[in-house]
């Protein structure tokens, strides 16, 4: 696959994907939503794991995102060799958790088999792209060290370039193959993600989303729909027909 | 007469801003105050902008624009006097007055001036009324440190750097000194020996980069980052040219380069302070 294609359109695909199966799946489910918790506890059987995997995938997640949104508070608080030391390291020993939890969750996962093959296919796929993400992620931080400090420079603008619409895939191309498996490892979970049986945990989000939007939409309808009764606009318009 | 203009732009270019502070401010009978205190502001700002700004690239820009038509700078003399060692040569009250209005000096009939008018086929020099005292010391100062002919700092041999240069050079490289235009420090993906401490090791190790590439590559490479990577993208500006020399020093260091005895350095040594200010 060509780093143009990968790093440019592929991160738009997947968010489609992720978005659009999502609501195709909530068009389908809206009618049983009350049935959705069954589907979401066999879900949370799959995927949650033990604490372990649970609190370090969580973690891991989190300082992602912290990286991104703070990226140049860590370029500061990295100038202290102390602080590098700190970051690096609670990251590493968070990736070696997910890692070694992963791995559990995945041999448990592979002696069971329920559902549709298409679902346990999925599950798998996603279980291993997740894997993926955190051998890459381990093996970048062991390899080419300071992920913390060099990724704040290179791949946050990345993710801000395809945020604002405009994807400059440069600034992945130029990296080493592990760091790019990194990076697409990524885009290619949140393609997976909806098809999988996480996929019920997201429609109910969205759901709730709708329900959330909805009531002060159908509130302001029900309040539209009372005046015009009450003034009846019709027969301002069409005088002629009273 | 300009000088006025310059200034009544100042405050109109403020005014709004203060009118704005007015308008939200309890008191509103003070519209007298306001126009006081905008008429002090512009005062206050016609004095002290030029100054912050009358720094030596102005000054070099002034002598491209202004004076390079007329002038050389140890080339000789052309439309009007060659202005190497003018500084030597004048005192710097007369080439303040002469810089300002070199016909009210003339007409006043300093000898000095009247004889250069004659000298020079009684060209007249323009009146660069709109250059502020401090500008014009500014463009003095540039004259007296060699003018055009000074290099920038980055344009000097790594050996002539002093153990400040070095030291500077190398807390610029561990990221313990910020980077002038918030770039990334070199040690998030360059290292210099073994060990952690020595840095990432996302790009190559960078201790024989001096011994490989020496002092003209480097100083060709250190003109634009080595990733496309921010805030570079964002910011046309990557390394000042004295961050650039105390860069190429500490490398040049860790190569195990013999340095030249500050003492025995040529005398435009990269000192920091004659064209960028000593951090």
């Amino acid at each position: 696959m060509k780093p143009s294609f990968a790093f440019t359109s592929w991160p738009y695909v997947a968010f489609a994907l992720l978005v659009g199966i999502v609501f195709l799946r909530y068009l389908f489910m809206r009618g049983k939503i009350d049935q959705i918790d069954a589907r979401i506890s066999k879900a949370w059987e799959i995927f949650g794991g033990g604490i372990f995997w649970r609190f370090s995938v969580f973690l891991l997640v989190a300082a992602h995102l912290v990286g991104f949104i703070f990226a140049e508070k860590i370029a500061v608080l990295n100038s202290n060799i102390g602080a590098l030391y700190l970051i690096e390291g609670v990251g590493f020993g968070l990736g070696v958790i997910a890692l070694l939890s992963g791995l559990r969750l995945v041999w448990k996962q592979l002696g069971q088999t329920s559902g549709s093959f298409m679902g346990e296919a999925m599950d798998t796929m996603l279980l291993a792209v997740l894997l993926v993400g955190v051998v890459s992620g381990l093996l970048m931080a062991a390899i080419y060290r300071w992920g913390s400090s060099w990724g704040v420079a290179i791949l946050v603008p990345y993710i801000f370039t395809i945020l604002r619409g405009k994807p400059n895939s440069v600034f992945v191309a130029e990296m080493p193959f592990l760091v790019q498996l990194h990076v697409f490892s990524f885009f290619v979970a949140l393609a997976v993600l909806p098809f999988t049986r996480l996929g019920p945990v997201l429609v109910l989000a969205f759901h709730r989303c709708v329900n959330l939007v909805g009531k002060p939409v159908l509130a302001g309808a029900n309040v539209m729909e009372g005046w015009l009764r009450r003034h009846n606009p019709g027969a301002w318009i069409w005088p002629e027909e009273d | 007469m300009r000088r006025r203009s310059l200034q009544s732009t100042i405050e109109a270019s403020y005014s709004l801003r203060s009118v704005e502070t007015v308008k939200h401010s309890p008191n509103r009978n003070g519209r007298s105050i306001a126009v006081g205190v905008t008429l002090l502001v512009g005062l206050l700002l016609s004095f002290v902008l030029p100054a912050v700004a009358a720094d030596q690239s102005e000054a070099s820009n002034i002598f491209k624009k202004r004076c390079s038509a007329c002038h050389t700078f140890g080339k000789g003399p052309k439309v009007g006097p060659d202005l190497k060692g003018v500084t030597d040569r004048r005192k710097p009250d007369w080439l303040q007055k002469f810089i300002h209005s070199s016909q009210s000096v003339i007409q006043s009939g300093d000898p000095t001036a009247v004889a250069l008018f004659h000298q020079f086929k009684e060209q007249r020099m323009p009146d660069w009324l709109d250059l502020s005292p401090e500008t014009i010391t500014a463009l003095l100062k540039y004259f007296a440190d060699n003018g055009p002919e000074q290099k920038e700092p980055d344009e000097y041999p790594a050996q002539q750097a002093t153990p400040q240069q070095i030291e500077s050079g190398r807390k610029l490289f561990y990221g313990e000194s910020r980077l002038k235009y918030g770039g990334q420090s070199c040690s998030s993906c360059h290292r210099i020996g073994g060990g952690m401490a020595g840095g990432g090791t996302l790009g190559p190790d960078l201790t024989r980069a001096y011994d490989r590439y020496r002092d003209t590559a480097l100083t060709l490479f250190f003109k634009r980052p080595c990733f496309l990577r921010a805030p570079e993208i964002s910011n046309a500006k990557y390394l000042d040219p004295q961050e650039s020399f105390d860069l190429k020093a500490f490398l040049a260091q860790a190569s195990g380069i013999k340095f030249s005895p500050p003492a025995a350095a040529p005398s435009p040594a990269p000192s920091g302070d004659s064209k960028r200010g000593t951090r």
